[in-house]
């Protein structure tokens, strides 16, 4: 079982709250998917419509809220948010993002890596998202961070694993979860990310802007536990040359 | 009547009206909401007793769908 910071999860797919048509999709996707632990965001109360209150369809027993800083440009920012998100009954648990870029939402490492410092004295379990960048990787555990999210491509491009690379060595130099989060467009790419050794995997968009998000969430869902039970049987090897799965021997008959 | 300011639009509430008080006015559910006052986070047991002053600068916040 996956466990961060002492917390125990039995599925390794986290969910996203984002983009969903409406939130009874949301409610039966994020049901289907069997997540236990799903991001939110904070934002301002529209004035104009007080009473739309999405998230109350969820029940907060049974899905994990982790906050996201989603909108931060840079660590004063990111700081601000988090500690509104405890305030407001998120609880410890962070989903750090500093994007200044609105064009590619790429993480600023910098900013990321001051405001895990910051957090973590401050009590929050700091699940920072990343660029995926072993170096950094290893720089914010060693600030703290309960879990590293490296992307595999930008956020909401469903472009699959585009880092499988730098992630290999991240997974390789871990020492806390690696949660390959962003970018992942189809259930293929989760079960790569599993297979690779990834702890968990999180998913917003592939799923939200499905033609059926409730059939995409399980189709997540399994491609996951099937990852997964893929790294854990291990994987062949991989070779240059052919290397015949049947006898090459027995064949004196032909000959 | 006097004026404060929530969410950057001005607002005008009778005198000693209390933040609970100002929430139902605008059909927010105290719970789905939370708010900063002048810059500091209100807690949720002061909502009933916070009577918001002349010109409070109020942020109404909540959770949102995001991934």
């Amino acid at each position: 079982m996956l466990t961060i910071a002492g917390r125990t999860f039995r599925s390794r797919l986290f969910g996203g709250t984002g983009k969903f048509s409406s939130p009874k999709v949301m409610k039966e996707a994020l049901d289907a998917s069997g997540c236990e632990m799903v991001t939110v965001a904070l934002r301002r109360v529209d004035l104009a419509n007080p009473a739309d209150d999405i998230m109350s369809v969820l029940d907060r027993k049974k899905f994990l809220f982790l906050p996201n800083t989603s909108g931060a440009r840079d660590a004063h920012e990111a700081v601000r948010l988090a500690r509104l998100a405890r305030a407001a009954g998120g609880g410890e648990w962070l989903k750090l993002e500093v994007t200044p870029d609105p064009r590619t939402l790429l993480p600023d490492p910098i900013e990321t890596l001051k405001a895990t410092e910051i957090l973590v004295k401050e009590g929050f379990i700091v699940l920072p998202y990343m660029n995926a960048d072993p170096v950094l990787a290893l720089r914010l555990q060693d600030a703290g961070a309960a879990a590293v999210m490296p992307l595999g491509s930008p956020i909401g491009t469903n472009q699959g694993i585009l880092t499988a690379f730098q992630i290999a060595i991240i997974i390789e130099q871990a020492r806390v979860p690696v949660v390959v989060d962003a970018g992942l467009g189809a259930p293929s790419h989760a079960a790569q990310a599993m297979e690779m050794g990834a702890d968990a995997v999180l998913v917003n968009t592939a799923i939200a802007v499905a033609g059926d998000p409730v059939r995409m969430a399980r189709a997540f869902a399994l491609a996951v536990e099937a990852g997964r039970e893929a790294f854990e049987a291990g994987l062949g090897e991989r070779r240059e040359d052919a290397a015949a799965s049947s006898p090459e021997t027995g064949l004196d008959f032909l000959r | 009547m006097m004026q404060i300011v929530c969410n950057d639009e001005k607002k005008e509430i009778r005198p000693e009206t209390t933040l609970i008080a100002f929430l139902g006015e605008l059909g927010v559910k105290p719970d789905t909401v939370f708010v900063e006052c002048n810059g500091v986070i209100i807690k949720r047991d002061e909502y009933e007793t916070l009577v918001l002053p002349e010109g409070a600068r109020l942020e109404l916040i909540r959770f949102v769908g995001g991934g």
